[in-house]
């Protein structure tokens, strides 16, 4: 009982983990439609970032350091290269997003290799006894943190008028222009946010209990795709709910790998694909995702 | 059916008006129609000699280069059906890796011997591979029920996880699949005749090995995997895995059954990656895990991209330049500046290559989204008005 | 084959909330040619993709002679003999516009993908290749075949998606905005085409447009929608006097217009601001 509350707290951690990821590569999609096939080597960069320079420069600067570079990758990205492909041709901009991946993925293949690097965060390595159960201090960091950090992303998106904004052209981009709605702004910070997102998000990934920062990190937040849709793609809380969803689940399955032996060792890595394909098979849009008629 | 409703045509018969011309002339116009019409020929012309220069290729070149050309054979083949499903019918599929994984494991599976912790049926090569397609299949038809409802790029991030479901069987199939270390694969035979080493066969004082000996073998599939593929695109299905890739409602209103074509096209290129497994195998004489990952289905989406978006020779072209590239960076390394073999330090030649075509795929969808192909053509039409 | 009788029963569409059709009903005669008018989002176009089985109905029945196409796949209700046209054009820019013709006749023909990859599906494609230049001929398209769709000129495209859909040897033939961008000339050239589509295959219209001078030259009957309901329906000469057609076009009660003008040119006021693209 205590290990299924404690494996739960888990779950949910890790849930909320790739909810940040989810929601960044959603909210993308809701402002600009663009499929970032590229967010999970965002956010391998950013944790890289945070990693090489921690020893240096200690861990508050790194992270903010790497929260700046993906930021700007993010920017840059929106700005240098998809702004220059015809805003209706999403295709085009997706597998541009997958060349991306590609050179991303190769440098930081090149830089890590084989090695761990440890993150250097603060919260690194300790527990923490909350009555019988006993907790990463990361776990209850982010059970903690995360959902004030979802909280104040809709405060901001409800309160503020770049939410407004951001809303408004998320409903309806062409609507949103003829009422003088700037698109390019609000695409350019849905990118931005997004990566900041994302190393968030990594930075809790490559926190204990994870040994550190390594390639298969990014292998770990392609979790976050299935993720996705299973939440339904174009719905901000389907994200949220999709991300929980494949965290606890994951971590459920992993933490009963003995029962589960039948079906092969490792099956926590995969168990997220085959919700999502259940999930498709019994709702082609996702949980929460609209169907959409496409106006003739 | 089709018969009467074409001689019910009643169309120009009644309005000759000021509006037609003559029926009769239409329709001579359409009978007299030469079967390759006059801008196709040099296209024509190109493919005979390359098939002529493959053909005579074994007795000049050795095998290093034609070992690169077994491998960019197989790779074409499954890029061919890539090219099917996501440049013609639009719908992407990244979970490309996973089909031709059992492709391979199937041809393993089916052609090797039990021995050790590893089973297998002892069938026949050719009977193998057949089935080892079959089975690929197979395999799209089970995923079909997602890949028709879903269109065009969510389908590229539902099929990523097949890549990840695919490789877990393979680690955990242990007595089909050899785990970890994979399994070795039967080498291929005919009737007799062994596509390897041991044929004995000597052709113009040149003897021919395993690599000679399929290099053919290969030339033959892939020439087959082509007209084919050309066949499809060209015809009735591939017009409209075409509108519907522009719009799936106007498919539909045309009568197009649009989860049906979804299904079938994705179906026809699971067994294109089949072939390319079988192929893959046969040339490796290996089959392992680690191969089969997602890096390889974007690969495959790469040399569709670079050679052009449903084009067959565009597969071709791109098959050939993702596989070459890598090993020939490699085999020049020390020529190279910055690159550098295996094992040494510096920039590895696998690295570098997908530094060189990730970048093409950038740049190709900034500039050409056409591919390699199309700017190809674009400097001929250029070039052809002006000297015309 | 006789053009088949068309019945819209209290059909109701709906979109999340917004109802685009309410309760239409209304019957098109065997062989005659029925106009669909109204303002900018009155509901004209949801009405046509009702009818095709790409919207989704919410309620009430469509029979086309005694088949019930409610709720029917679009390619069903294709396969019914039902070709259309889109308002915004909807064609393959990249291929020729043989091919983007010969696509209409994918429910006449059957080679299917092992056929064809067998070389088994040519005798098939030429004959119907026959008949589709036949079609291009007759909608003036002849000298286009072999261009890229996406290099047509606007009223060449509008012709292609008319050809396109008497490729599909339809009985009953709907048509949305088949006109809009066209100049005069080409509009009338048109208008004619139809008329003699009409006459030689036996063919029943159904189509929405905003060109009066069109609309009142080759319609038999017209029916008038506004916010998703009908609101006249009649001969065209009813319909042209009718004070609540004026007052659905200009949004404002009759008698605040006494100079109204006739619903003609209100529409081709309407027609100057928009933007064909
Ligand atoms: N696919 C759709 N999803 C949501 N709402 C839609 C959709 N299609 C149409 N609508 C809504 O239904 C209403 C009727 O639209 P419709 O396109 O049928 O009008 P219309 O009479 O054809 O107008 P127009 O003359 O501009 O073509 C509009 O309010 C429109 O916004
Ligand atoms: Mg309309």
């Amino acid at each position: 009982m205590i290990r299924l509350l404690e494996l739960l707290v888990n779950g949910v951690s890790l849930g909320l983990l790739y909810a940040l990821i989810t929601l960044g590569f959603v909210i993308v999609f809701k402002a600009t439609r663009v499929v970032n096939f590229a967010h999970a080597s965002f956010l391998l960069l950013g944790v890289y970032v945070v990693a090489a320079t921690q020893a240096r420069i200690g861990f508050a600067a790194a992270a903010l350091l790497g929260l700046a570079v993906v930021g700007l990758l993010a920017l840059a990205t929106e700005r240098l290269l998809l702004s220059r492909i015809d805003r209706h041709n999403h295709h085009a901009m997706a597998i541009l997003t997958i060349g991306l991946n590609v050179v991303l993925t190769a440098e930081l293949t090149r830089r890590l290799g084989e090695h761990v690097l440890p993150l250097g965060a603060p919260w690194d390595g300790r527990v923490v006894d909350l009555g019988p159960l006993t907790l990463p201090l990361t776990v209850v960091i982010t059970v903690a943190g995360v959902p004030l950090l979802i909280g104040g992303l809709t405060a901001l998106l409800t309160l503020t008028g770049w939410g407004l904004a951001m809303r408004a052209s998320i409903a309806d981009a062409e609507g949103a222009a003829l009422a003088g709605i700037r698109l390019r702004r609000v695409s350019a910070t849905a990118w931005v946010l997004a990566g900041l997102l994302a190393t968030t998000a990594g930075i809790g990934l490559a926190s204990f209990p994870s040994p550190g920062v390594s390639l298969s990190i990014e292998s770990v937040a392609i979790a976050a795709f299935p993720a996705a849709i299973i939440g339904g793609f174009d719905s901000l809380g389907g994200a949220i709910a999709g991300g929980l969803i494949v965290g606890v689940v994951q971590v459920l399955v992993a933490g009963h790998q003995d029962s589960l032996a039948f079906l092969g060792l490792g099956i926590g890595d995969v168990v997220a694909y085959l919700v999502m394909i259940v999930v498709l098979l019994w709702r082609p849009s996702g949980l929460f995702g609209s169907k959409e008629f496409s106006r003739v | 059916m089709s018969e009467s409703s074409v001689s019910e045509s009643t169309v120009s018969e009644n309005t000759a008006t000021e509006d037609t011309v003559a029926p009769a002339r239409a329709a001579t116009a359409a009978g007299t129609r030469t079967r390759t019409p006059p801008h196709r020929l040099p296209a024509v012309a190109a493919a005979v000699a390359a098939v002529v220069v493959a053909l005579a290729l074994p007795l000049y070149v050795d095998a290093f280069w034609l070992r690169i050309g077994l491998f960019a054979m197989a790779a074409a083949v499954g890029a061919l059906g890539l090219t099917i499903l996501f440049g013609a019918a639009g719908q992407l599929s990244l979970g490309h890796a996973f089909f031709v994984a059992v492709g391979t494991y199937g041809y393993a599976f089916l052609a090797g011997g039990d021995g050790g912790h590893l089973t297998g049926l002892g069938l026949p090569p050719l009977a193998a591979a057949v089935l080892a397609t079959l089975l690929a299949g197979l395999c799209g038809l089970l995923f079909s029920p997602v890949a028709s409802r879903l269109r065009g790029i969510y389908l590229g991030i539902a099929s990523l996880g097949l890549v990840f479901l695919g490789h877990h069987l393979l680690l955990n199939l242990r007595p089909v699949t050899g785990g970890y270390d994979g399994r070795s694969v039967t080498p291929f035979a005919l009737g007799g005749f062994a596509f390897s080493d041991a044929s004995g066969l000597v052709v113009l004082g040149v003897p021919f090995g395993a690599v000679e000996n399929l290099w053919y073998l290969f030339l033959a599939v892939t020439v087959a995997a082509t007209l084919v593929a050309r066949n499809v695109l060209r015809g009735r299905p591939g017009r409209a895995f075409r509108l519907m890739r522009d719009s799936e409602v106007g498919a539909a209103a045309m009568g197009v059954r649009v989860q049906r074509t979804k299904a079938s096209a994705f179906v026809l290129s699971s067994m294109y990656a089949g072939v390319a497994g079988v192929l893959t195998a046969l040339a490796f004489q290996r089959a392992v895990p680690d191969y089969f990952d997602l890096l390889l289905s974007i690969d495959f989406l790469a040399m569709i991209i670079l050679g052009g978006l449903g084009s067959t020779s565009g597969a071709i072209i791109g098959a050939t330049f993702v596989v070459a590239l890598p090993i020939v960076l490699s085999r020049y390394a020390d020529v190279l500046p910055l690159v550098v073999g295996p094992g040494q330090d510096g920039l590895d030649a696998s690295i570098a290559a997908q530094f060189v075509y990730g970048a093409l795929v950038v740049v190709v969808m900034l500039t050409q989204p056409g591919g390699l192909r199309a700017m190809v053509h674009a400097v001929r039409d250029r070039r052809g008005p002006a000297s015309a | 084959m006789s053009p088949p009788r068309l019945v819209v029963e209290a059909v109701s569409v709906a979109f999340s909330g917004l109802l685009a059709l309410d309760a239409v009903s209304f019957t098109v005669e065997p062989g005659t040619v029925h106009a669909v008018i109204g303002p900018n989002g009155a509901g004209k176009s949801s009405l046509l993709n009702a009818l095709c089985g790409i919207y989704p109905v919410t309620g009430g029945r469509i029979l086309l002679d005694e088949h019930e196409v409610t709720r029917q796949r679009p390619d069903r209700v294709a396969a019914l003999g039902v070709g259309r046209t889109f308002q915004n054009i909807v064609v393959s820019p990249r291929e020729s516009v043989l091919d983007n013709l010969m696509v209409g006749r994918h429910r006449l023909t059957r080679a299917g993908l092992v056929r064809t990859a067998l070389w088994l599906g040519r005798r098939e494609q030429r004959r119907h290749e026959a008949r589709v230049r036949e079609i291009a001929e007759f909608a003036g398209l002849s000298a286009r075949l072999d261009t890229t769709a996406g290099r047509l000129a606007y009223g060449d495209l509008k012709r292609l998606e008319f050809a396109r859909a008497l490729c599909l040897e339809p009985r009953l033939l709907i048509l949305d905005e088949p006109v809009a961008g066209m100049n005069t000339a080409e509009s009338r050239e048109l208008g004619r085409l139809v008329l003699a589509a009409r006459d030689a295959l036996g063919l029943t219209v159904v189509f929405v447009e905003h060109d009066m001078g069109v609309v009142m030259s080759i319609a038999d009957r017209i029916t008038v929608l506004d916010f998703g309901k009908v609101v006249a329906e009649g001969a065209p000469a009813e319909v042209r006097r009718d004070p609540t057609v004026v007052s659905a076009y200009l949004g404002v009660p009759d008698d605040d217009a006494p100079d109204a003008p006739a619903p003609e040119d209100a529409v081709t006021g309407h027609e100057a601001e928009r933007t064909p693209r």
